[in-house]
This record gives C-alpha cells, structure tokens and sequence, in this order.
C-alpha cells in the first residue's frame, strides 16, 4: 500500500502560493528525498503530509486515509530542532515520547534488552544505536554531543515502529562517522518497510536516497534518481595557474564561476561564453567540458536557470 | 494527558532555578520582609544643645537616642546638624526650650512627634513647660515630599538596570560578541561603548522625573542641583554599570532578567526607600548599606529636601563612587574574559617563534612546526583548554595568501575553538599562532555577527568605524559589497528581516570591509541553501583571488572538497589534513563495494549499496573494489583512531 500519496496539492497563504500542484507518492521500503531551496515549499508540503495543514486543492492520502490524529499514531517525525526535552534525560525522552504514542514505555528492560541484542545484529545497523544510547540512558540530552542526540531523536522517532518516518534535514551538524551511523539507522528502518522521506539541501543526505523530488517555487522541477536528473548536464572546467585572474574575469562577466581547489568551474554556461570572458580579461586557460556534479544540477534548477 | 504531566514534573525537579523560586523564595521573602518590614522607628538619633544640655539630655523619653550633646550650641547648629542628617531631632535648652524634628525622616519624625506629645506628667515633673515639637523641611510631614526623591532613583533603576542587562546577552546570543573579541576594541572600550547612550538617556530621563516630580507633587528643592547631578552621575554609572555587570554573566536573556530582578527587589525593598533603615534588624540593614539605592535616596532627600551640603553627603557620594568601580573592575576582568584576546604573536612580532616546551602535543610528528612558509598564517601545534578541560590538542592548521583552507567536523569537534584561537579571540594553553594584527583579521562567527535591529547600512557602517574606516573610502567599498552580494536593493532593511542566505552574505560583507589579510569563517553555510551557499562560496573565492587567506569551517566534507586543503577535526584533535588529493592517497587500506552487508569488516550504508573498510586493502568475499571519495576517507580514519584509542586503553588497562 502507498504510505503517502500527495495528488495535485496546492496550498496558498493569502496570495502566495507556497505548494503548486504537486504530486508525490512514497512506497513503503523506500526512502525518498525532497530537495529544494528555502522557499521552495518544502515545510509547506511536509506539514501537509502530517496533517497540520490542509492543502488549499488536491488531496493528500496517508496510509490511503486523510491526515488524522489516527494516522499520527503510525508515523515518525523527526524536526530539524530535535523536538527532544534537553533537561530530560535519554531515558526520560524516549518515555514520554513511547507514552505519547500510547506503546509501553520502554524502561530499563528495554535497555538491557537491546545491549544483550547488540552483538548478534550488529549487522542490521540499528542494534548500535540502541546499544549506544543505553550507555547514555540516564544522561540529560542537553549534555550529549550532537550527534548523539540526534539518535536519540531517532529512536523516539521509531519507538512506536512507524510506517513512515519523516525526517527535516536529519544529518545537520554530524560528522562524516556519525553520520553514517544515523544513515545506517535510517536504511535498517526502510529494510523493515517502513517508507521514509527526508527534506534536506545537502548533496551528502541525496546520495542516500532512492528517489529524489526537486521542489522549485512550489512546484516539482525534477524527479527521479540522482543520475537521472543530472542527466547529460555539464560544467565548463577552467584550468589555469592565474586562477584568481581568471576568476576576476569570468565574476566579471556575470557567470556563475565557482572554485574546487585551484581549478574553476563554470556550471551550465557555454563554452565560448567562457572563453570571451577569459579573453577580454587577458587570461590564457584550458578549457574542458565535463560533466556537471548534483549539486551543480540541483542550484541551476533551484535558481531555474536551467535550459 | 499523564504523559504530559509526567515529563513536566521531571523537568520541574531539575529545573533548580523555578524549584527554587517556588520553594525557598516565600521564605526567604518573609523572613527578610519580616525584619525589614517596620515602619516603627524605636531609636531616633537626637542631639541637644544649649546652657541645660546635659540636663535635659537625661530626661529625655528613651526613644531619643541621644547622639551628641553640645552646651554651647543654639538653634543654628541644631538646624545644622539636621539639615546635614547628622541627627533627626534637636533639643535645643535655654530660656525657652524647643524640640526640631527633621520632616525629610518621616517615621523617625513620627516617632519623636508621638515622643514628646506622649509625656505630659513626665514634663511636669521635670518642671518645665510642654514642649511642642516643630517640624523642619516637611512640616505637614506629607509622604510624597519624601518618597518622590526616592522615587526617581527606583525609577531608574528599573529603567536602567534592565536595559543594559539585556545588552551583552544579547551581542551573545547573536553571535556578534565572538566579532567584537577579534574586533580591535578593548574591554574597557566596550563596558563605556555599552553604558554611555543609556547614560544619557537615563541622565534626561531622571531630570524629566525630577522636574515632574517638584511639579506634580509640590516637593520642595533646597539644595545645590550641581550635588544632586553629581549624585545622579555616580548613582546612574552603577546601575546600568551593575546591568552590564548582570549581562556578562548570564548566558540568555532569561537568565539576565532573573538576574535583575534579584537585584532590583532589595532595592525596592531595602533601601529606606519604603521602610526606614533604623527601623530593620542589624543583617537586614547591612544588606541594605550594599545597594547603590540606599545612598543615592540618602542623596536626593538630603538635597531636595534639607538641602543638604556637598560636604555633608560625603559619605553617600563616596559609597556609591566606591561601587562604582567594583562594578566597572568587576565588568571589565568579565569582559577581559569574554573578549581577552591575546596569545600568539601578530605578524610584524617575531617571524620564527621558537617551539615551546610541552607544544609537542601527542599525534604530531616533530619537524612539523619547521614546515612553515613565509607569509602563511595558522595554528602550530595548538593546544586550548577551557577550565581545565582540553577542547583541542595538537592541531596544525595554515593558510598561505590567496589559499581556501577549509576545516571540518562535526558539532563539538573544536572548529570553533581553532578559530577562535587563530583569530584571537581565545589564549591558547600551548602552540604557537600566527596572524595578522586585529585590524587585518576578517571574521564571521557562528551567530551569525549581525545586528538583527540594525539596518545593512548601518551593519556596515559599524564594522567599518570598528576597523577605522570612514568617509569615501569606506563608502565605496561597501557599495561594491553590496553590489557583489546582491544586497544593494536591502540597505534600508534590518538585519533580522533578512533571509538566512542574506544574512550570511552580509556578515562575510561586514567581515570583508576592510579588506583583511586573514578571513576566518565559522561555518558560514550552516543552514543556507544550495543557491544561497554557491553565492557564499562566490564571495570567498573572491576573496582568496584578491589575496587574503581564508579559513572556512564546515561540517561538510562536500563542501570541503572544493578548498585547496583540508583538516578534519574530531574530538578536539586531527584527523586527517592535507590536500583532498593527499587524504585521498593517504587513506590506510582500500574500500570496497557491496551490495549487502559482508561477513568481515567495519562496513556503512551508501544509499542502498554497501561500503566496506578492509585495514590491509585485502579482498573481501561479496565486496567488489570501488573508487573511494573523501567521505569514505574520512570515515576510515574515524573508525581507524577509534580502533587505535580501544588498543590504547585496553594497553594501560593492562
């Protein structure tokens, strides 16, 4: 069964249209990614999804019914905030959120239970975490790292085991270890069937994701996996050892030149565009044409610069 | 609904502040307020004088605490000494005996008053006449003649207090107290910087109370105005100087408000200004002798009222100037902590610092700090501890001119720190630092360091007056900012109305004004989005192009990728640095590919496909060979120091 099926959603604040006709469906097993620059509609569309809104047109279905305090029970939601109480400790949190969702508390024996599982389902990636965070359980969450909190989030995200687990930006602030760890979690969620989808502008977080959805003022600009929607776009390369000349030159003529270590790239422009430019400003520079990265993709459709 | 409850009594228990305030507060409130709450004065300081002085100084009622006794004084001196506050009753014998009673100390005049009418047979039976008592300064003993001197001092101090309280808590919640550490300013520049425009407000503001005051209520104005403005001037620089005070301490805005109320309520409480000072218990009034309140209402009704000499109010005056700089030393050894740059030499000291003893922190090979180009600014070595806690040990980082170095980790794996201390906001406990003096250093703090109730305009305005520019000079380059940022169109606009994205444009504008040498970044791309970081990251490479050097930290290795080199930080110390293409190469081992996850080896996710580390670059059944980026890298060396800390702890466990 489709755990969300968005269908030709739009909803206006006064005159501004904030979602536009957009439609999006996400599969149970499968993570799906909502890209899009700030502005672009993606709180707008999300808190449609949990039902704190209501589309102004179009429908929205979640586990095949409309939003409903009912359908709050079978989902997970982790904020960009955390949402968790920093004078709490890890034990206390994920209490009252199991309470809030009407399961039973984990407690104690949940903790020693996950520790006694840790070693045998390692391999899941999910074990660690619990494993983990029972060595903190008494700690107040506004003592933990960043990173360490941000599982705890998780866990109180996924002890009811949701079907759909809906995550804002669920990486921000982790270092690269850390944030496999949350990734490993969140993949162990989606094994399990559960349908996941995670708003995020960090190139890092799309690459984990199955499937992506571009939102560009409020409508869907592109969808599909990464290379698809980077499709045959390419980025014109500027070799040369007066590299800050040449940046002065291509900024200058107003292209979008941008610095990777000493080289230059120039996403979406032409390449006698960038030649002109390097020959007014008196620069001499290998050009290539090479293929574009996501993220060059993604800011050109964002920006709608895109052919 | 219990769930709600029960989380919210767990916060409760540990919130120990509002516990506190629920619990201990009534009762110290009533104990206090039952000691200090008395309008019954039972001790009024009395002095007699005249030929019969000794006399009648015995006769007295015993609530006429007799103070001095002076026979050859008359009527003159007894005014004297009541106007100078030295006493609130005089008896003055002679031919006719008269009792004055100070009106400006209106219960102790009520007291004395009911002292002398409560005593006929004792009159008698001394034999002289009844003596009615006259009442100076206030003769219809009207409480508003009285309070209202009082008055304008509580007034300000609300005002006052309050105002400046809020003021350093909120330069730190907004990230812009980590810009005024590297700016070139000094802690006593900014304690007088942040006192002096509330100062004069607050100067029209108790003028205006006064001046209302005498009009509304009648209050009479004997004394000297240039006594009371000296009294005001001390009085107003240790209220809002104790606000100051109250804002370096505290760590929000909340904290600051509780703050100041606690200082304000003993104020209102204790300062004589409602109960009389004589009429409290001993400890209850010597906490009342600590508030700047007490001595400025000693002050005003010494001068308004009696009209008190400069000399008499000496006491008071030189109480609160002695307050006064306790606040001010107090403020500037906060600021001095806050904003104390210092440690590591700017450039124009010594080129080549010998390396200290004990810099040699553990994980640096030696030789290093011998690697180390001309111009380059960094961090060798550097070691920072706060309170005794090391936040980074041993850390390496440089930057040449025209170079993008870009410093990565996650929440709380010390960028912050390496910044601070490169840009000299903090001292560090070893190392050595290079870098530009204050007035060359461009840097953009977490906060972001905008002022969110200033304009772009006059965001800009202040960090070009910080760095001593001025004029043309200062206008056309931040026209040609506001050009290249896109924020030409948003002059007029505050800071706090801005988008994130223009908000950090504006604040690496503010940090590139005045064109540095060395611009360090803290994380200035946290949160924007991809358009508004390509746009950033535009402004930094120009930057770099013009010749400054350029620290940036990210918790993104993707964004890393594009400096010309990178460190990455964990837990305080490195964990790998170099050139993307020298982490690359330098990686222990090899990644493989897999689609599940294999039998052996530290695997992780890549979307739905699996990485596996093998340490010695050997094969792995299941697991194909892969090309390895720097988040593969990364997470390599995270997991090999980890394995190296478990080996190092089982060793000494052993």
């Amino acid at each position: 069964m489709t755990l969300v099926r968005v269908t030709e959603a739009t909803h206006r604040f006064g005159s501004f249209t904030a979602v536009d006709k957009v439609s999006l469906a996400v599969e149970p097993g499968e993570v799906v990614g909502l890209l899009g620059a700030n502005g672009a509609g993606k709180t707008t569309l999300i808190r449609c999804i949990l039902g704190l809104l209501r589309p102004t047109s179009g429908t929205v279905r979640l586990f095949g019914r409309a939003p409903s305090r009912g359908t709050r029970t079978r989902l997970g939601y982790v904020p960009q905030g955390l949402g968790l109480y920093e004078d709490l400790t890890v034990a206390e949190n994920l209490a009252f959120s199991a309470r809030a969702f009407g399961v039973e508390p984990a407690g104690r024996a949940e903790g020693e239970r996950a520790s006694g599982r840790a070693e045998g389902e390692r391999a899941s990636g999910g074990a660690d975490l619990d494993r983990d965070l029972a060595a903190v359980a008494g700690e107040l969450v506004g003592d933990l790292p960043l990173g360490l909190r941000r599982r705890v989030a998780f866990s109180a995200a996924l002890g009811h085991h949701p079907d759909l687990l809906v995550l804002d930006e669920p990486t921000s602030g982790v270092d690269p270890l850390g944030r496999a760890q949350l990734w490993d979690t969140v993949r162990a969620a989606a094994e399990a069937g559960a349908g996941v989808l995670v708003t995020t502008h960090r190139m890092s977080e799309a690459e984990q994701c199955d499937r992506l959805v571009v939102l560009a003022g409020g409508r869907v600009v592109a969808e599909g996996t990464m290379a698809a929607i980077i499709g045959d776009a390419s980025t014109v390369r500027v070799s040369t050892p007066r590299w800050e000349d040449a940046f002065m030159a291509l900024e200058g003529a107003g292209l979008p030149v941008a610095l990777v270590g000493r080289t230059l790239r120039v996403p979406g422009a032409d390449r006698e565009r960038v030649a002109g430019a390097l020959g007014t400003g008196g620069v001499e520079a290998e050009l290539a044409l090479v293929p574009a990265t996501f993220e060059e993709t993604f800011v050109a459709l964002a920006a709608g610069t895109a052919a | 609904m219990l769930a709600l409850a029960i989380k919210e009594f767990r916060q409760l228990r540990r919130d120990h502040r509002t516990l506190a305030m629920l619990v201990l507060m009534p009762l110290v409130l009533l104990t206090v307020l039952g000691y200090a709450a008395s309008f019954d004065v039972t001790s009024v300081r009395t002095v007699v004088v005249g030929p019969r002085a000794g006399a009648a100084a015995a006769r007295l009622p015993e609530v006429l605490e007799v103070v001095a006794v002076r026979p050859a004084g008359g009527r003159a001196e007894a005014v004297r000494e009541l106007r100078d506050g030295r006493a609130a009753v005089a008896l003055v014998t002679g031919d006719q005996v008269a009792a004055l009673v100070d009106g400006a100390d209106l219960f102790a005049a009520r007291a004395a008053v009911q002292a002398f009418s409560g005593r006929p047979e004792g009159a008698t039976e001394a034999g002289g006449p009844r003596v009615v008592p006259e009442v100076l300064f206030n003769p219809d003993l009207r409480t508003p003649v009285i309070m209202v001197p009082g008055l304008t001092g509580i007034i300000l101090v609300f005002v006052g207090t309050m105002a400046t309280a809020l003021g350093v808590v909120r330069e730190r919640q907004g990230g812009t107290l980590e810009q005024l550490a590297v700016m070139p300013f000094r802690p006593r520049d900014v304690f007088l910087g942040k006192v002096l425009p509330y100062f004069c407000v607050a100067a029209v503001d108790l003028a205006v109370v006064v001046v209302a005051g005498l009009l509304l209520f009648d209050v009479p104005f004997r004394g000297n105005v240039l006594v009371l403005a000296l009294g005001a001037l001390l009085f107003l620089f240790v209220t809002l100087g104790l606000g100051v005070l109250i804002s370096t301490v505290s760590e929000n805005q909340g904290q600051a408000i509780q703050l100041a109320i606690m200082t304000l309520l003993p104020q209102v409480l204790l300062s004589g200004l409602i109960f009389p000072l004589q009429a409290m218990a001993a400890g209850v009034r010597w906490i009342g002798y600590l508030l700047p309140l007490t001595y400025f209402i000693q002050i005003s009704r010494g001068v308004m009222v009696r009209g008190a000499s400069l000399s008499a109010l000496a006491v008071p005056l030189l109480a609160l100037a002695g307050l006064g700089l306790a606040v001010f030393t107090l403020s500037v050894i906060r600021f001095r902590r806050d904003l104390a740059p210092a440690g590591g030499e700017p450039e124009g000291g010594e080129p080549e610092p010998a390396p200290e003893p004990g810099a040699g922190a553990p994980g640096v090979e030696p030789g290093r700090a011998q690697r180390r180009p001309g111009r380059s600014f960094g961090v060798w070595d550097l070691v920072v501890a706060y309170r005794g806690r090391t936040a980074v040990a041993g850390v390496t980082l440089q930057a040449a001119p025209g170079e993008v170095v870009g410093l990565v980790g996650g929440d709380g794996a010390g960028k912050t720190t390496v910044l601070r201390a490169l840009a000299g906001a903090v001292r560090p406990a070893a190392g050595t630092v290079r870098r530009p003096p204050a007035r060359r250093i461009g840097y953009v703090s977490a906060g972001p360091g905008v002022y969110r109730d200033l304009t772009v305009d006059e965001n800009l305005a202040f960090a070009g007056a910080a760095y001593g520019l001025r004029g043309s000079a200062l206008g056309e380059r931040a026209r040609r900012l506001l050009d290249r940022t896109g924020l030409a169109d948003a002059r007029g606009r505050l800071g706090g109305q801005l988008s994130g994205g223009m908000r950090q444009k504006l604040a690496l504008a503010m940090a590139m004004l005045h064109e540095p040498e060395l611009l360090v970044l803290d994380e200035p791309t946290t949160g924007l989005d991809p358009v508004s970081r390509a746009e950033l990251w535009r402004l930094v490479a120009h930057a770099a192009a013009a010749g400054a050097a350029v620290v940036v930290a990210t918790t993104y290795l993707d964004e890393a990728e594009r400096t010309g080199s990178l460190l990455v930080l964990d837990q305080g110390r490195q964990l790998v640095a170099g050139t993307p293409e020298a982490v690359l190469a330098g990686m222990p081992g090899a990644v493989l590919d897999a689609p599940a996850r294999p039998s052996r080896g530290t695997a992780w996710r890549r979307g739905a496909r699996w990485r596996v580390w093998s340490p010695d670059g050997s094969a792995i059944a299941g697991a194909s060979p892969a090309a390895h980026d720097l988040e593969d890298a990364v997470i390599v060396a995270a997991l090999a120091a980890r394995e190296r800390a478990a080996r190092e702890g089982k060793g000494a466990a052993a």
